[in-house]
């Protein structure tokens, strides 16, 4: 396994990671309307420095003396993720838009804060899909060590 | 020119032809409260952007003019990267004018999205034409 697939291995934890948060405190606000309990908080961040720590451990290092380094092919495998990631992009804002208008109608009005939660959102689903591009790409073709 | 070259310039020229429309539907939306009704914006988007390219595109315009070979692809594939990014940025520069417009606790109508997110698609086509552009003329 070489750095971009281990790294796109981590990528897709942390936004699951994230996303599976962000539904939880969203599901506690305002579903039962209670803010999330401190010490869920401090484990999910423990959690997330552990899974940052362990990236930089296991990216920077090699596990075996015969793990390839980065080279042209996997520089054309993250391009074509990058291609997903940008259609993506594009499909989940319109899923977005038209959810949001099916829900309050077209005159309807949100908070101006929600945009930026919706954004961040589809940014870690997006990051999600980008990983998932990559590691296709690498069991389509190899396991990246050839 | 190759099919790449030419596409990406009619592309251009499509995308800010649909900018300037938006805008000027935007605009008469927001000053007059209804669509502005112009009969000649469809008859000429079909002759200038699918007639004309059509016939560029599919007809050489010279016996030289070279197919679309992996350099093209690449140039494509790093264009769409540049124009990823923009995307990014364009939302949250989006969110920003949002924050300062109406404040954080504010509200955004609902209408206000789709011509966000359309503005965003025009400007991110331009961005991605002008980077294949910029590296044609590059290489």
């Amino acid at each position: 396994m070489n750095k971009t697939q281990k790294g796109a291995w981590f990528n897709l934890l942390g936004s699951l990671l994230t996303i599976l948060t962000f539904g939880i405190v969203g599901f506690m606000l305002f579903g039962v309307n209670k803010f999330p309990n401190k010490t869920l908080m401090l484990a999910v961040l423990a959690v997330f420095f552990l899974l940052a720590g362990a990236t930089i451990y296991y990216v920077r290092k090699k596990q075996s003396p015969e793990e390839p380094e980065s080279d042209e092919r996997d520089k054309l495998i993250q391009r074509n993720a990058v291609i997903a990631a940008f259609v993506s992009v594009w499909v989940l804002l319109f899923i977005a838009n038209i959810s949001l208008q099916l829900c309050f109608g077209a005159a309807g009005l949100i908070p101006v804060w929600s945009l930026a939660i919706i954004n961040v959102a589809i940014l870690y689903v997006v990051l999600g899909v980008y990983s998932v591009a990559v590691l296709v790409q690498y069991g389509k073709g190899g396991h990246g060590n050839e | 020119m190759n099919n790449t070259q030419k596409g990406s310039w009619i592309m251009l020229a499509m995308a800010v032809f649909t900018l300037a429309v938006t805008v000027y539907i935007a605009f008469g939306i927001f000053s007059t409260g209804q669509i502005p009704q112009n009969n000649w914006i469809f008859p000429l988007f079909c002759i200038c952007f699918i007639a004309v390219p059509f016939f560029l595109i599919r007809k050489k315009q010279s016996s030289q003019e070279v197919q679309k070979d992996e350099r093209d692809m690449n140039i494509q594939r790093n264009a769409a990267t540049v124009s990823f990014f923009s995307v990014w940025a364009l939302l949250f520069a989006f969110v920003f004018a949002a924050m300062c417009a109406f404040g954080n606790d504010g509200a955004v109508p609902l209408y206000w999205l789709p011509l966000g997110v359309i503005s965003a698609m025009l400007i991110s086509f331009i961005i991605y034409t002008i980077a294949i552009l910029v590296q044609y003329r590059e290489n």
